[in-house]
C-alpha cells in the first residue's frame, strides 16, 4: 500500500502537486477508505476557513483608513497637503508674473487665463460664467481619469468632490487645463489656463507648465477637496449621471 | 510620485478588504485586525520608496502585516495566553469515520480554533486557504522556504481538525 505524507495531502489538497504526486496520492486514497475519509474531512474543513471570515470583505471601508490614505481629515487642504498627494502634478516652479496674475484671478473667484470666450469646447452663460459646451461637458461627465475612448481631445486627470460636496474634474485639453465643478448640472469652469499641451486620442504631448498646475492646486485650495475619487468610485459617479454624493 | 503616487494609494484602497480579512484571521480579532491594517498602511506610505514595480503589492501588504502583529506579540505577554502549546501527537487526526464534520462545526468556531494555532501555522494558512495566494506566494510573502510551508500547512490543518473535532466529538461510526 501507497503512503504519502500529510505534506503531500495538503499539497495535493491546494492543487500544488505535480501530475505523478497527484496519481500517488489518488492511489493512496483510493487504495484506503480511513486515508478517503480524512482527506475528505480535511477537505471540507479547508473550505470552511474562507467563509469563516467572509463578512469582512463586505464590511465599509472605515474613515480612518481613507484619512490614512487620502488625507480627508483637514477640513480643507492646504497646498502643501494636496502636494504630498498630487505630487509633481502640483510641483511649485518658478511662476514669475504669470503667478500674481493666477492669484489675482482666484480671488476674484472663477480664473480665466488669456483664453478667449470662444474658445472650442467653452461657451458663456448669460450670467458671464464659462461652461462646458454639450461635447464637453458629455466628455467630462463619461469619461475615466486618465484615459479616453475615440478621437476625443480631452483627457481626465482626477476627478474630486469639493467641501460644498461638489465634484470637480481637473482635465487637459489641447491648449488649456482647468478645473471644471459640476454646477446645477453644467460643468462650470472653474480654473482654466492656456497651455502647449497638445491632446489627442486621450494622450498628452506636452507637458502643462508649472504656472497651470499651480492654478489648478491653488482653486483645490480655495474649493477644498473632501475626497479623491478612486477608480471604483470614478466609474460609479459616472454610471449615477454625477448625482450629489451622499456626505 | 505625482500621478503614481496617488495610483499607489488608489491600489492600497483597493486591497483593504483583503487586509482586513487576513487581519481578522491572523489576529484572530476584527478589532486587532483594523488596528494591523492601519499600521500597516501607515508604514507603506512611509517604505513606498522600498516598493519595487512588478512584484506584488497584496504580498508587499501581508508581509508588513504579519511583521508588526509578530513584534506585537513578541512583546505582549498575551502570546503565551493566546497560544497554547499542544502536545503533537494530539494533532493527529482521528480516523473513526466521521462524515459530518461541516454540520457539527459553526464559522464561529471556525475563527475561534484559528486563533489557537501558533502565529507561524496560522499566517500560512490564512495567506493560503483564505486569501488564496500559492505555495510560492507564500513562502515569497514569509519569507521561507516552500518546503516549510508545506509541513506548516500541514501541521496547522491536523492541529485545526483536531481542534474541532475536540469542540464537538462525533459518535463513533463502525469503520468500512
Amino acid at each position: 500500500m501507497t503512503t504519502v505524507s500529510d505534506e503531500m495531502i495538503t499539497a495535493w489538497l491546494d492543487g500544488e502537486l505535480s501530475p505523478q504526486q497527484c496519481e500517488e496520492v489518488e492511489q493512496a486514497v483510493a487504495a484506503s477508505s480511513q486515508l478517503g475519509l480524512r482527506v475528505a474531512r480535511l477537505s471540507r474543513m479547508d473550505r470552511m476557513l474562507a467563509p469563516a471570515y467572509a463578512e469582512t470583505l463586505k464590511l465599509p471601508i472605515p474613515e480612518r483608513f481613507e484619512a490614512i490614505l487620502f488625507r480627508r481629515r483637514a477640513p480643507v487642504w492646504s497646498l502643501s497637503g494636496l502636494r504630498s498627494v498630487f505630487g509633481d502634478l502640483l510641483e511649485p516652479r518658478p511662476l514669475g508674473m504669470a503667478t500674481a496674475a493666477l492669484v489675482v484671478g482666484v480671488v476674484a473667484g472663477s480664473l480665466l487665463l488669456g483664453v478667449p470666450a470662444a474658445k472650442p469646447g467653452f461657451e458663456t452663460t448669460a450670467d458671464g460664467d464659462l461652461v462646458a459646451n454639450k461635447e464637453m461637458g458629455m466628455s467630462l461627465a463619461s469619461l475615466q481619469s486618465g484615459g479616453a475612448a475615440g478621437p476625443q481631445t480631452i483627457r481626465i486627470k482626477l476627478s474630486m468632490v469639493d467641501e460644498g460636496g461638489n465634484y470637480c474634474r481637473q482635465f487637459e485639453t489641447t491648449g488649456a487645463s482647468g478645473l471644471a465643478c459640476l454646477d446645477n448640472d453644467k460643468w462650470k469652469i472653474d480654473t482654466l489656463s492656456p497651455t502647449k499641451a497638445t491632446i489627442a486620442n486621450g494622450e498628452q504631448y506636452v507637458m502643462a507648465d508649472g504656472a497651470v498646475e499651480s492654478a489648478i492646486a491653488t482653486a483645490l485650495e480655495r474649493r477644498g477637496v473632501k475626497e479623491v475619487l478612486d477608480q471604483s468610485h470614478e466609474a460609479a459617479a459616472i454610471a449615477a449621471g454625477w448625482k450629489a454624493p451622499q456626505y | 510620485m505625482g500621478e503614481g503616487d496617488n495610483r499607489f494609494r488608489v491600489e492600497l484602497r483597493s486591497l483593504i478588504p483583503r487586509l482586513r480579512r487576513f487581519g481578522h484571521a491572523l489576529t484572530g480579532s476584527a478589532d486587532d485586525g483594523d488596528d494591523l491594517v492601519q499600521d500597516a498602511l501607515e508604514k507603506a506610505l512611509s517604505r513606498e520608496a522600498q516598493f519595487h514595480e512588478g512584484t506584488r503589492l497584496d504580498s508587499w501588504m501581508y508581509k508588513i502585516m504579519q511583521n508588526a502583529w509578530i513584534d506585537k506579540k513578541r512583546s505582549s505577554a498575551r502570546q503565551r495566553l493566546v497560544v497554547q502549546p499542544m502536545e503533537e501527537d494530539t494533532f493527529a487526526i482521528g480516523e473513526d469515520g466521521r462524515d459530518s464534520f461541516d454540520a457539527r462545526i459553526n464559522l464561529r468556531q471556525v475563527r475561534e480554533m484559528m486563533e489557537r494555532l501558533h502565529i507561524d501555522e496560522r499566517s500560512v494558512l490564512a495567506l493560503v486557504s483564505i486569501e488564496g495566494q500559492t505555495y510560492q506566494q507564500a513562502a515569497d510573502t514569509l519569507g521561507i522556504p516552500i518546503g516549510t510551508v508545506m509541513s506548516r500547512l500541514a501541521r496547522a490543518r491536523n492541529k485545526l481538525m483536531a481542534l474541532l473535532d475536540g469542540l464537538n466529538p462525533a459518535p463513533r461510526e463502525t469503520e468500512q
